[in-house]
């Protein structure tokens, strides 16, 4: 890869890494709602 | 590589690779099938359009997982090089599972009340999850469509890989449709586990690579080490002797550029690191009947000019290079693609 298909492959991964991330917070919440 | 376009240019490897995914899938989804019948049951249990709808749907994440892992994992280990060749197939078979997965809940789910299923779908209230899931799909489409040499050609080698990058996007939509939506009323923790197990292995593969790779860039070269009697143009890649016949040494330039270096018979030619086809690392390929072959697809360039072979017209950059002693020295400017340079000679065994 070139280096700015190299950088913007790493902005893309911290992107997808945080939407992840929220997703299981929601998630979690929503578990931790339903069970209280 | 070929000069005419065919829908599947089939040789034996695409074939023993295909079967492969098409044995898989349907080896998967029987053992889904059977196991989700069994494990499902009494007040679990669930209908044949449900089980088969879980059973695409999750077949299509493990996939979709495969594919994101082969990458990391082939620069790693060589020996997953050669799943990389057909990488494309398994991303066209993803889209199919995942599309059959779309159709059987669109079906379940919205194909029995008075409006269209799509329009039923699209009219759910908020951002249902179900949405992701088709963003999820909408992209796996635009890129099992795109998936052809001939939309690369279209659309330019660096076009198609930014539009090929969306895989990840691809995967986060993925990983929200199937937290908020499927697992959302899930009590059993064995699947949201699953899921970050998915997630962990991708993104730690990816790190690895990335961690290997800036360690491997920053002991490259600098224009600092060349000795003062020469240019200060022309940076020290090393000896002629750390480098395998018919292999290259890649270096990281200052401008965070990679250029392959590759020594054959008595000679040292550079090159970029990237191939014309789908970005692929040259440097890790090796030189093939005289011509650099890319380790990803075995798209070929003559070292001395970074022309394809005729009747091919593909051309990379190149660079000016020289022996001095054992040491390899490299002019950092690129050449314009298919510029002839002379190879720089030099002994092959000056002891003996």
């Amino acid at each position: 890869m070139t280096r700015y298909h190299r950088r913007v492959h790493v902005w893309v991964w911290l992107a997808v890494s945080v939407s992840v991330g929220a997703a299981f917070a929601v998630w979690l919440l929503s578990v931790r709602g339903g069970s209280s | 590589m070929s000069v005419t376009y065919s829908p599947v240019k089939w040789n034996r490897n695409k074939r023993v690779y295909d079967a492969f995914i098409a044995a898989g899938v349907a080896g998967y989804l029987l053992l889904f099938v059977a196991v989700g019948a069994l494990v499902w049951t009494g007040e679990r249990a669930v209908g044949a359009p449900v089980l088969l709808m879980r059973a695409l749907g999750t077949c299509a994440t493990v996939m979709l997982h495969i594919v994101l892992c082969l990458g990391p994992l082939a620069r790693l280990d060589r020996r997953f090089v050669p799943l990389v060749y057909n990488r494309r197939h398994l991303g066209v078979a993803t889209f199919l599972v995942a599309l059959g997965h779309a159709v059987v809940a669109v079906g379940y789910y919205h194909g029995f009340g008075a409006l269209n299923p799509l329009v039923s779908l699209l009219s759910l209230p908020g951002l249902p999850f179900e949405w992701f899931g088709l963003a999820a799909l909408a992209v796996l489409f635009v890129m099992a469509a795109t998936s052809h040499d001939f939309w690369q050609k279209a659309l330019g080698a660096s076009a198609w890989k930014w539009l090929h990058m969306a895989v990840y996007p691809a995967y986060a939509f993925l990983v929200l449709h199937v937290l908020l939506g499927a697992l959302r009323s899930e009590p059993n923790l064995l699947y949201p586990l699953f899921v970050g197990a998915g997630f962990v292995t991708v993104a730690a593969l990816h790190l690895a690579v990335g961690f290997r790779e800036r360690r491997a860039d920053r002991g490259s070269p600098s224009p600092a080490r060349v000795p003062l009697e020469m240019s200060p143009e022309w940076i020290d890649v090393g000896s002629v002797d750390e480098i395998p016949e018919n292999r290259a040494k890649v270096v990281c330039l200052p401008g965070r550029e990679r250029v392959a270096v590759f020594r054959y018979a008595g000679q040292v030619s550079a090159v970029t690191n990237v191939c014309a086809h789908q970005r692929g690392p040259l440097g890790e390929g090796k030189i093939v009947d005289g011509c650099i072959s890319c380790p990803w697809h075995g798209w070929e360039y003559r070292p001395g000019d970074g022309c394809s072979p005729p009747p091919f017209e593909e051309r990379i950059v190149t660079y000016r290079v020289r022996v001095e002693g054992r040491r390899v020295l490299l002019d950092p400017t690129p050449l314009a693609p298919g510029t002839a340079v002379e190879p720089a000679r030099f002994e092959e065994n000056p002891d003996g």
